[in-house]
């Protein structure tokens, strides 16, 4: 027998919505079987069914099986000729192949009265976790306000704000529609006519459509960035957490279900399950750090094998990654054979963050006479963020105790830079914005060779 | 503006209680009263659950006996007083009409 199982895009108290969909599948030879996290159907003849969408307020998604009242109520139903399909919580879902069956609900007043006390708790619970979700997107808006060349270049933090804002998002219009709807839907009951319930699908789909994008593109940004192994590892990790905890959280809920637990110890497990299944990637990621999964690899050759000396008692780790700009672009004739070069950031589809160091080995007699060299950049994948980081930027070399002062950014090759008395430059490039710190006045010649590097 | 619970008896409440002078279930209420009226009032399944829970919280019908899924309810005094009292308006309002319109008096 084929089978099909859909994700309902129509809200619980829709039960216009529902009642036509469930009308218009059978039409088209799909017959609901049972309802859940997702709708199932399965196979029939095509034809015309009659559904009813009603709510028995007294039930709930985690009682273990009907209540008495419940089965009572499904029994009269039941016997005025409507067949019981399924029940999800408080909605009850009915179908009757005759056309002259009498309504499940004659009374709109009662018709109203009764689906507001069935989603009641429901719109409660709902919108406690819509406050939550838009409180988490606030604290994201601060931290993109605050800090956003690091914000914009962590993809599992961008995926987290889209997250919450698409959910935060769903709750409120979810809520806004309810409450007008219930306050026009008394004033028509009262003459007699049950207001059809506002369909919020299209909505819905433009919003689980927004979220499908963020998962992609954070697939995407997982699977081609270019981060510290940690990092790395911590965003392969979240593409397991986030819907692991959700469905495992649906599994045990289920079960607990299937074997009678109560309905205060399930509701528990609903409300606290995700949060202790998240909260599994702390030792997770703990485990790996201890297990020394990141010890011997970082920034952008993560899987090389390093060779480490011990210094003052630490170990330190000889890091040779390809930075695009070294010492011996700039002074040719240095030459040092305990350079240590070391690459680490994060990237995302949008931007990317990176440091790089060049300095010796620390127990190298003559360390402290050879020149080292330090900078930060920032690679713009997402144009619109130009100005974004260049100001965020900008606003940190002003912070230092020297003076900063715009100088000519031509020799430089760029398009904006800024000098600071300690040998500090902030240069903007098409692509990128460098933070270079020298330590001494360049040349012009070096200058043009920093521009070759990061003006290409 | 919105309706005053039981101020006024709807045509459904009226049968349901009708039916509730002797003991009844859910079941039985729903064919009497399409026997009653011939069809013409026609009481929703889910709505009479919800009637016959709002008239048990009202204390106009008491909860007589339970088989199974089967609950049986039988009218209370208050019930009766209120069951009266509707009949005593409907009553008033067929008064008025015969008066003006059947016997063609006039208004006092």
């Amino acid at each position: 027998m084929k089978k099909f199982a859909e994700w309902s895009l129509y809200e619980m108290w829709d039960r216009t919505g529902i009642q036509r969909h469930l009308e218009r599948m059978a039409e088209k030879g799909w017959m609901l079987e049972r309802v859940g996290l997702l709708f199932h159907y399965r196979r029939c003849t095509p034809g015309k069914v009659r559904f009813c969408v009603t709510y028995y307020p007294d039930a709930d998604l985690s009682d273990p099986a009907p209540t008495e009242g419940e089965q009572e109520y499904q029994a009269l139903v039941s016997y005025a000729g409507w067949k019981r399909i399924a029940s999800n919580g408080q909605m009850q879902i009915f179908c009757a192949e005759r056309e002259d069956v009498v309504p499940v609900e004659t009374d709109p007043v009662l018709a109203v009265e009764n689906l507001h006390r069935a989603m009641r708790p429901v719109l409660t619970e709902e919108r406690r976790q819509g406050i939550g979700c838009l409180a988490l997107v606030a604290l994201y808006m601060v931290y993109l306000l605050i800090q956003p060349t690091i914000f914009w270049a962590i993809s599992v933090a961008l995926l987290g704000f889209l997250l919450f804002l698409v959910r935060g998002i769903s709750y409120g219009v979810s809520c806004i529609a309810y409450s007008r709807w219930h306050r026009r839907a008394l004033q028509a009951a009262d003459n007699g006519d049950f207001l059809d319930t506002p369909n919020l699908a299209p909505v819905k789909l433009v919003l689980r459509l927004v979220l499908l994008a963020g998962v992609l593109l954070h697939v995407i940004s997982v699977c081609t960035e270019r981060s510290d192994a940690m990092l790395h590892t911590i965003s392969l990790l979240s593409l397991i957490i986030i819907p692991g905890a959700a469905l495992g959280t649906a599994a045990v809920w289920k079960l607990m279900k299937r074997k009678g637990v109560s309905k205060e110890t399930n509701k528990a497990v609903i409300r606290l399950g995700p949060i202790f299944l998240g909260f599994l990637a702390i030792p997770l990621i703990l485990a790996l750090l201890l297990g020394g999964a990141f010890k011997n690899s970082r920034g952008f050759d993560g899987t090389q094998q390093l060779d480490s000396y011990q210094w003052q008692g630490e170990r330190q780790y000889l890091y040779h990654d390809a930075i695009p700009l070294r010492v011996e672009d700039l002074q040719p004739e240095v030459s040092c054979e305990s350079y240590i070069t070391e690459l680490s950031g994060m990237d995302s589809l949008f931007l990317g963050t990176y440091h790089a160091e060049q300095h010796p080995r620390w127990d190298d007699p003559n360390a402290e006479s050879i020149p080292t060299l330090q900078y930060n950049m920032v690679a713009v994948k997402w144009k619109a963020l130009w100005n974004t980081c260049y100001e965020d930027m900008l606003r940190d070399f002003q912070k230092g105790t020297f003076e900063p002062a715009a100088c000519d950014p031509a020799p430089w090759g760029a398009l904006q830079a800024w000098s600071r008395a300690d040998g500090t430059y902030l240069l903007g490039y098409e692509d990128g914005i460098v933070l270079l710190r020298l330590g001494y006045t360049p040349t012009e010649a070096q200058m043009q060779t920093v521009g070759a590097v990061f003006g290409k | 503006m919105p309706r005053l619970k039981f101020q006024t008896l709807t045509e459904q409440m009226f049968y349901v209680l009708l039916c509730l002078r002797q003991e009844q279930c859910g079941m039985e209420i729903l064919d009497q009263v399409d026997a009653l009226t011939g069809g013409r009032v026609k009481v929703g399944s889910g709505t009479l659950y919800n009637l016959l829970e709002q008239f048990l919280d009202a204390e106009m019908i008491r909860e007589t006996k339970v088989e199974g899924r089967k609950r049986s309810y039988i009218l209370t005094e208050a019930g009766r007083k209120r069951l009266a009292e509707e009949y005593q308006r409907i009553s008033a309002q067929a008064e008025d009409y015969k008066k003006l319109m059947i016997e063609g008096g006039d208004l006092p």
